[in-house]
């Protein structure tokens, strides 16, 4: 074998166990939650502290390799798909909870800690971590930080990148560096910011610093049923047009209700409605019931059929999870989905949606929308079955001309899922070519050798090297994050 | 390289998953590697790949599904409601005749599965020779884990529960009585036999006929999921056979219970057979199944040492047995009976004790693994006795508990319910409470 000696070394830091080389064993991380591309790696290994990968990423560096931090695997634009010949860094091991600091609101935790595991471990103290992506039950805080991974309470509370106060990153040549720390806010270039949602292409965060929040004195939630989706999109523009912030908005469509109700957690929803809309407010108890009475208000002003208010935190969980497992449950009604995650102005919400109708009848492929409909953020999941020939293609057609028709609304490409591979080359629907060499720039400041996930979140030719020579003012503007 | 076969079920189960990834914290052998070969998505790829000539099914691709427990733990936190374990069943019978084995081995599964599993007769023969071995300590010669399990159980009894047993137990106030078929089960008949004792007994004081027919065999649950089909419905069809003309047939023991609920599967492409197999499998009930609906329509022994929150009702920690929580969904019902005479505490998770059937037999490292979180979860809710529902869980957790030192009790739910009544002075009801006809209702909204 080609690369013995570079699994020999491994083997040698991380112990034996923890290195996977033989080709039954790779398989199974040729692809993460986006299933279009598979490859194997070159082989996979699972480090235990800081100091381990910060060796291991040195004898990559050593010989050129190429590697790929993976947490839980659930990103869903292909961000941990090898490309060939990379060596995978699988955070699972680095799952442990370090340090909670109650008093500061903070706690401190190791990549490979899955989400809604740190809330479970701080609800006793009354706090919770607020980022609250619909795959909390699995995805680790390390994927979170790498994809600015968002939730449906993202409305009221912000993304990833408004929790995170610190972080560890291993650079690809293995050296430790620290970003921010505990404190809220710090001096200087805040890289912090420039590392969260950079999808492990500047090295591998090994630790990362949180804020914790203190869980809300009480929650409202009510579930409203329509007849038509352009109903339930005028009741979201009518909530906020009120300068209410609901802590979460949230819609599905007739399809993703068909899922869902197919799925583990039915709710029983009436056969023949169109959209279900969750819509909760948190905060102090007194003025909950005056702003939950306004949102029915407005439900009742656009024809809503029925609006429930949850009456016990059964129900409440109930509706959340029947929700939150709306892409899962898809295998219910395709063998394969393909989900997009464009963000949108909220007003053409209507607008953007019958384009996607449009969009599903010309290609055939019927798509079920699922969205935090308060942020804009959409979630059409195009249904199809790979063993079709042909379809493939024709599936990736129909994702690009709904990011497509998201763009030309005055949106945007990504909401919360990242870049990957999935939508590399969609960058150049926002970015111009000097927009994108800038990006390649700051790259290439953390990761000059190219090493860190290749091939990943920038368009291919866009290299530091080839614009060097433009006008700086060429390179100036929009280097600011996708999403 | 030859691609493996799998049925038309497994397929779909194939398809329905999404590969989202949501199984992986459920997974006991994820959880511990954290390796997705070792998880349940990273298995439903493998079966991918090996069906689609992509794996060759004699490479070590069957290592990751052999490491698998079959908890189904996954099936319970799939978004999709994939059935894994239609699968994992599918895979392991496609793939059995091409494993490289040994001889022996070989010889030795067909032994134990075709030979000594299915027949009464040749399971007490060994149980006596288990009795003569224990007597001159051969025992000492087996390896460790094995020791350490074998210590766990009971004095192997004199004579099989079936045989301690009549035909036909009536209830000792006999009011309109269900007649109920109780499954003896193979290893347990001989080796855990009183737990059928109490299971008949208890059944009993709930107003049930108990019928011990002489026909009935072992489940196949353990030829199932060891790969051999054809003895697991041969077994079935034995077994539909023997318990004709009961209103339900009761299993105490989870695993044999989630089998005996999928014989209408098991046999669907069997002319013959599919519809009666059907019918059976709609009559199968879990022990705290039947008894949580009797009670909850007025049967069941009167208790009249226990009023509502006595404050001296011991504590209790409850196990779920993987092939009730994830295989049968039941988890309130035992909790319900056993609330009726203690104070009952969940453990921290639901995760498999690592017992499993054979499992523990042969990974003994990753079920020593997920033995110990277990035991450490014992510990913590205080409890001085640990309740479960599934014989082989029985003899893990007191091979756990003994191993890490604590002074904790495993019984079987029945013989603690059977002890607990004992212990208050419960009597049977007089007849004229409740009815059969409402248990049966109920019986036909389930299905
Ligand atoms: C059913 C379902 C629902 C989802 N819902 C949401 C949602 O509501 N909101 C949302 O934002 N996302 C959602 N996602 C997408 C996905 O869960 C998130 O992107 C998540 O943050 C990925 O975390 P992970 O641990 O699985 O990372 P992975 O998929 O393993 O990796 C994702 C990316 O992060 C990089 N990475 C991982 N760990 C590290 C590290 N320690 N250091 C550096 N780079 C690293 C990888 O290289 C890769 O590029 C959903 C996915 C699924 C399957
Ligand atoms: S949760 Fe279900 S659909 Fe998702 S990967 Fe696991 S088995 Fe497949
Ligand atoms: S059955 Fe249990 S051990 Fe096997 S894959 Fe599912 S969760 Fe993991």
């Amino acid at each position: 074998m080609a690369h013995e000696d570079v699994i020999r070394e491994l083997q040698a830091i991380v112990g034996p166990r923890w290195v996977l080389h033989r080709p039954e064993d790779l398989l199974a991380y040729e692809c993460d939650g986006y299933t279009l591309e598979r490859r194997p790696p070159l082989a996979v290994v699972q480090p235990d502290s800081t100091e381990e990968v910060s060796r291991v990423l040195r004898a990559l560096h050593r010989r050129r390799i190429p590697f790929i931090p993976r947490g839980a695997g659930t990103g869903l634009s292909g961000g941990a798909i090898p490309q060939g010949g990379e060596v995978v860094i699988s955070l699972t091991r680095m799952n442990r909870l370090l340090e909670v600091d109650v008093e500061n609101q903070r706690a401190v935790v190791q990549p490979g800690h899955v989400n809604l595991h740190l809330t479970q471990k701080v609800q006793g103290h009354g706090y919770y971590y607020a980022p609250d992506p619909s795959s909390q039950y699995a995805c680790t805080l390390g994927g979170n930080v790498a994809e600015n991974a968002g939730g449906p309470h993202c409305l009221k509370y912000g993304v990833t990148m408004n929790h995170v106060l610190g972080l560890t990153l291993v650079l690809p040549d293995g050296e430790v560096v620290r970003l921010g720390g505990k404190a809220w806010d710090y001096p200087g270039y805040d890289l912090v910011g420039l590392v969260v949602g950079s999808e492990g292409t500047m090295g591998v965060v090994t630790e990362i610093v949180v804020r914790l929040l203190r869980r809300p004195q009480a929650v409202k939630t009510c579930l409203a049923l329509f007849d038509t989706v352009e109903d339930a999109s005028r009741t979201v523009s009518g909530i906020t047009a009120r300068g209410i912030i609901p802590a979460a908005l949230e819609l599905m469509d007739r399809l993703a209700i068909d899922a869902v109700e197919k799925g583990n957690f039915p709710v029983g929803y009436p056969p023949d409605i169109q959209a279900v809309l969750i819509a909760e407010v948190d905060g102090l108890a007194a003025g909950l019931d005056d702003q939950m009475e306004r949102i029915v208000a407005v439900c009742r002003e656009n024809n809503v059929r029925e609006v429930r208010v949850a009456r016990t935190d059964a129900e409440r969980a109930l509706w959340w999870n029947n929700r939150k497992t709306a892409f899962g449950a898809m295998g219910k009604l395709a063998p394969d989905y393909y989900v997009q995650d464009g963000v949108i102005p909220r007003s053409k919400l209507t607008e953007v949606l019958r384009r996607i109708d449009e969009i599903s009848r010309e290609y055939g492929l019927p798509v079920a929308n699922v969205f935090h409909a308060g942020d804009g953020n959409l979630h059409p999941l195009v249904l199809y079955d790979r063993r079709q020939p042909g379809v493939v293609e024709k599936v990736v057609k129909a994702g690009s001309a709904i990011l497509k028709a998201c763009v030309d609304a005055g949106g945007t490409i990504s909401g919360e899922h990242g870049i990957g591979i999935e939508k590399r080359e969609d960058m150049r629907l926002v970015f111009t070519q000097a927009d994108l060499d800038a990006q390649s720039c700051v790259r290439e400041v953390f990761d000059p050798d190219g090493l860190a996930n290749p091939g990943k979140l920038l368009p291919s030719p866009a290299r530091c090297v080839d614009i060097r020579a433009l006008p700086v003012a060429g390179a100036a503007g929009g280097a600011g994050r996708a999403g | 390289m030859a691609a493996i076969q799998l049925g038309q079920a497994a397929l779909r189960e194939l398809d329905t998953c999404v590969h989202c990834g949501l199984c992986l914290p459920a997974c006991p052998t994820y959880r511990e590697l954290g390796q997705e070969p070792d998880s349940p998505r990273g298995r439903i790829y493998l079966a991918r790949a090996l069906f689609e000539g992509r794996l060759d099914p004699r490479g070590p691709a069957l290592e990751h599904l052999d490491l698998c427990l079959g908890c189904l733990a996954c099936e319970t936190a799939c978004p999709s409601g994939v059935h894994y374990g239609v699968i994992l069943e599918d895979v392991r019978a496609a793939t059995e005749a091409v494993r490289p084995r040994s001889v022996l081995v070989r010889w030795l599964r067909h032994l134990l599965l075709r030979w000594l599993l299915p027949s009464p007769g040749r399971l007490a023969l060994a149980a006596r020779l288990l009795r003569i071995g224990r007597a001159l300590r051969l025992d000492a010669l087996a390896p460790r884990h094995l020791r350490e399990l074998g210590r766990a159980a009971p004095p192997v009894p004199p004579r099989p529960s079936r045989a301690l047993l009549p035909a036909e137990l009536p209830p000792p106030a006999p009011a309109a009585p269900l007649r109920v078929g109780l499954l003896a089960g193979c290893v347990q008949d001989v080796l855990l036999g009183e737990t059928n004792l109490s299971t008949a007994r208890v059944l009993g004081l709930y107003g049930c006929t108990v019928v011990n027919p002489p026909g009935q065999v072992c489940c196949g649950a353990l030829a199932a999921h060891a790969g051999d089909r054809e003895t697991a419905r041969e077994l079935a069809r034995r077994n539909i056979e023997a318990f004709e003309g009961v209103d339900y047939v009761v299993v105490n023991a989870a695993g044999c219970g989630a089998h005996m609920k999928k014989y209408g599967h098991l046999l669907a492409d069997d002319p013959e057979w599919a519809v009666r197999a059907e019918a059976f499998s709609r009559r199968v009930r879990d022990f705290s199944e039947l008894l949580a609906a009797l009670a909850a329509e007025g049967r069941g022994p009167e208790l009249p040492g226990v009023a509502a929150g006595d404050g001296a009702r011991p504590a209790v920690a409850y196990q779920d047995a993987c092939h009730l929580a994830h295989g049968q969904g039941i988890r309130t019902q035992p909790r319900a009976l056993l609330g009726q005479v203690c104070e009952v505490r969940n453990l921290a998770d639901e995760a498999c004790c690592g017992s499993a059937g054979f499992y523990n037999l042969v990974q003994p490292e990753m079920a020593t693994a997920a033995r110990d979180r277990k035991v450490e979860q014992i510990r913590a809710t205080g409890a001085r006795t640990v309740v479960t529902g599934n014989a082989g869980c029985l003899l893990q957790l007191r091979a756990g508990v003994r191993a890490a030192g604590l002074d904790v009790e495993v019984v079987h739910i029945a013989d603690y319910l059977a002890r607990r009544y004992d212990e208050l002075g419960a009597a049977a009801r007089p007849a004229g409470a409740g009815g059969g006809a409402q248990v049966a209702g109920a019986a036909a909204r389930r299905e």
